[in-house]
């Protein structure tokens, strides 16, 4: 029998709910009232600026845990790695909504995510005796980051590898690509914050920037619906991301949970039902039903997609996902002064 | 049956304002040809950064279907692979994806990483290329190889005349592996930023005739400027008109697609559509239907709507001080697309587009003479006229864009000042300008 949970860890959904109603309450009603400016501050202000926060933070134990890792190479201090990278996964992946930006346009979202993992690479690299900076230095974005993380940590088997398992190489490497994940976690924080920083900027346009939030809704939800399941459906596991921890499932509900808190934790429900109330319903609860449907995909995708159960809850996904992206859609053509 | 019964005035109010609207277009045809309406019927209608990620309006959806297969294409991040030597991106390359430099498609941002450097040996007739480097650096190696040269690029400003602010330039360093600088007599080299990728199959579909229609190569009508198309040999005799990257050396968007993907990451494409292998025969590492889908993506792009209505006084302002000031003499603000059966796009055949280039080559003096003339289709002055459709969103789209080639301009101001040679009166006139026009011009080209 199929197991229908996701694997997502309890402190990682809590920390994750923690993230998306820092400031507001969950789904919090803002005044009827809501202005463009209240909108663009609580985004920037109560969503964007403590998601950053709080991956900085996770990033420090992620990379913590990697070093403790590096030194005493014990099974408990695996899966205490393993542990922190579950939980840093979802923070990151809730802010695919708000990637726009320093993640983009200064390359951070390359060094924190880049996928596929450049299996070969690492391969050749842990064939070099001794690990160094330098030799980490020559590492390209698809061998750092959390999925080269996450391929060490878990490898590409079946069986998840053991403590006495990894090489001297393998730990180096992990301890300096924590440190160095660590790095570009905290720069991607400096960038939005402070009077020159990425989110003032937005604050000063407060139109435009309501418009930046629905369309960076509308690019997660694309890419969740065409992409992460629909072109698995279609091309094979190998494209799953986070397949090597089987934690797939929880990207995508930490996806569609970050486009619904930008719509919903921001007033920008409110300011869309003053131009077209049905509109802002149909939308609301497209994105629950989209959280749902991502919710009860099972863990371990990669290893479950003859199971015609699996199949019909990633169709399910799909499904619910692509509705919210019509509607996100359309309220961008609704709010839109063109 | 009630509701049909509801419907039945308001559709005998539409068709009477649609009989109306034809009536008032066909009387004056400036206004079936609104330049807001920059792509046409491919127009974009959005202002965001995402503006230059949507595909063009109108595409059916067959087309719009082949758009999505080609974008994860685009967005693909490359790596090495074990099935034959080579294989997979590599081993030395820029970058890893096409959107690691061409960001949101958008303009690229003149920092090493999502930039490159062209280099060439200078010669007494023009340049030739570098030995064993070519006509471009590969900054970036997989693991075990060894980049050509890393870039070391240093900023520093140069005062204008009168009270004109400091214009910036780069100096191009680079660093062998082993840590040697290569002396600047050694080499030319220009850093060369990503073009926005909006319009590509609206200037692919501007008749060959319109474009050479422009050309004046020998200034014949004497006003200074005067536009040559860059004639690529193919061979047999044939010539193909360059029209894409900043010198106009490739002719269209399928090749100018494979250059990126052999030049910039090391990736080898199929040679046709009846085989997966290289010219060399090897299996290539993006086939001939992932060739053509990541064609396809760039060619349905739109561009977008401008800011403000043709009748907008701010559009009327600047867009009569473009003329004035002789910036349409190459910029050249609209074309029509032909009438191609075999377009790939239906939409894209009979537009009128607001593109704004020539697709010619033109001088631009010795401040933008970069000193390669890669292929040796053009002169190092020689550029290319860049579209100017989306001017206005390029740094929405990627805040840490320039302008001009290497990024060095960083408001359109600075870019304006740049231009020289052929377009040095154009440059006068902006400079002799009151603050007041001027700040018109800037308004409108902010605009588009």
């Amino acid at each position: 029998m199929t197991e229908f949970r996701p694997f997502i860890s309890k402190a990682s959904l809590t920390l994750m709910a923690g993230l998306l109603v820092a400031g507001c309450a969950k789904h919090k009603q803002p005044a009827d009232g809501v202005t463009t400016s209240q909108v663009s501050r609580t985004f920037v202000e109560s969503l964007v600026l403590p998601s950053y926060t709080a991956l900085a933070k996770e990033s420090k134990d992620l990379e913590e845990a990697l070093q403790t890792l590096a030194n005493e190479p014990t099974d408990a201090h695996l899966a205490t790695a393993r542990q922190q990278w579950v939980e840093a996964r979802p923070l990151w992946e809730t802010t695919e909504s708000w990637a726009f930006g320093p993640a983009e346009t200064e390359g951070l979202d390359g060094d924190l995510d880049d996928w596929p993992v450049s299996v070969l690479e690492l391969d050749q690299a842990f064939a070099t005796d001794p690990f160094t900076a330098d030799t980490f230095s020559r590492l390209g974005t698809t061998s750092i980051g959390f999925h080269g993380i996450e391929f060490v940590l878990y490898g590409d088997g079946s069986e998840p590898p053991m403590a006495a398992d990894l090489t001297s190489q393998q730990t180096s490497y992990l301890a300096l690509a924590g440190a160095a994940f660590h790095d570009t976690a905290d720069k991607l924080l400096s960038s939005w914050t402070g009077a020159d920083g990425f989110g003032a900027k937005l604050m000063s346009d407060p139109e435009g920037t309501v418009l930046e939030m629905v369309e960076g809704a509308i690019g997660t939800l694309e890419e969740v619906h065409l992409e992460k399941l629909g072109a698995v459906l279609e091309d094979g596991p190998e494209g799953l991301e986070s397949r090597f921890s089987g934690n797939t499932n929880a990207d995508i509900v930490a996806n569609v949970a970050g486009a619904q808190s930008v719509f919903e934790d921001t007033g920008l429900k409110q300011l869309l039902a003053k131009k077209d109330a049905d509109l802002a319903e149909q939308l609301s609860a497209a994105l629950a039903m989209s959280v749902s449907a991502a919710e009860a995909l099972p863990s371990r995708l990669s290893q479950r997609l003859d199971d015609p159960a699996v199949v019909e809850s990633m169709e399910t996904a799909i499904e619910a996902t692509e509705s919210a992206f019509n509607l996100m859609t359309q309220a961008l053509e609704t709010l839109d002064t063109f | 049956m009630t509701g049909v019964v509801r419907r039945r005035p308001l559709l005998v109010l539409a068709s009477a304002i649609l009989v109306a609207l034809l009536v008032v277009v066909v009387q004056n045809p400036s206004l079936a040809v609104d330049s807001q309406l920059a792509a046409g019927a491919l127009t974009v209608f959005n202002r965001t950064s995402a503006a230059f990620e949507k595909p063009a309006s109108n595409l059916t959806p067959e087309e719009i279907a082949r758009h999505d297969v080609g974008d994860p294409l685009f967005e693909r991040s490359h790596i090495p692979l074990a099935t034959h030597e080579g294989a997979g991106l590599g081993p030395l390359s820029n970058a890893n994806s096409c959107v690691a430099c061409h960001v949101r498609n958008g303009r690229g941002a003149p920092v090493p990483g999502v930039s490159l450097v062209r280099v060439a040996l200078q010669e007494a007739n023009g340049t030739t290329p570098v030995p064993a480097w070519e006509w471009q650096v590969q900054d970036h190696a997989i693991f075990g190889h060894q980049p050509e040269a890393t870039m070391d690029l240093t900023w520093h400003e140069e005062p204008q005349a009168g009270d004109e602010p400091p214009l910036q330039k780069v100096q191009v360093g680079l660093i062998r592996p082993n840590g040697d600088v290569v002396a600047d007599a050694e080499m030319n080299r220009s850093l060369r930023t990503a073009p926005p990728l909006i319009g590509l199959g609206l200037l692919e579909a501007v008749p060959d005739q319109d474009i050479l229609s422009h050309a004046d190569p020998d200034d014949r009508d004497g006003d200074g400027i005067s536009g040559r198309p860059v004639l690529l040999e193919r061979g047999r005799g044939e010539q193909a008109l360059g029209r894409f990257g900043w010198k106009a050396g490739t002719a269209t968007v399928r090749e100018q697609t494979a250059e990126a993907y052999i030049n910039d990451m090391g990736l080898t494409t199929a040679t046709g559509p009846e085989t997966n292998m290289t010219a060399e025969g090897q299996p290539a590492d993006i086939t001939w239907d992932e060739l053509t889908a990541v064609t396809f993506y760039s060619q349905s792009l739109g561009a977008p709507a401008t800011s403000r209505t043709a009748k907008d006084p701010v559009v009327s302002k600047g867009s009569s001080l473009f003329g004035e000031l002789h910036c349409a003499a190459c910029h050249v603000p609209s074309h029509e697309t032909g009438t191609d059966p075999d377009a790939v796009v239906a939409a894209i055949r009979g537009q009128t587009i607001w593109p704004y280039t020539d697709l010619l080559v033109h001088d631009m003096g010795p401040g933008l003479d970069d000193g390669v003339a890669e292929h040796g289709v053009t002169r190092s002055a020689e550029w290319r006229t860049a579209p100017l459709w989306g001017l206005g969103l390029a740094q929405r789209v990627n805040g840490k864009a320039g302008y001009l080639h290497d990024g060095r301009a960083r408001t359109v101001d600075e870019a304006i000042r740049w231009h020289g040679g052929e377009a040095e009166g154009a440059k006068e006139n902006y400079l002799a300008l009151a603050p007041k026009d001027r700040q018109a011009l800037l308004d409108w080209l902010g605009g588009l």
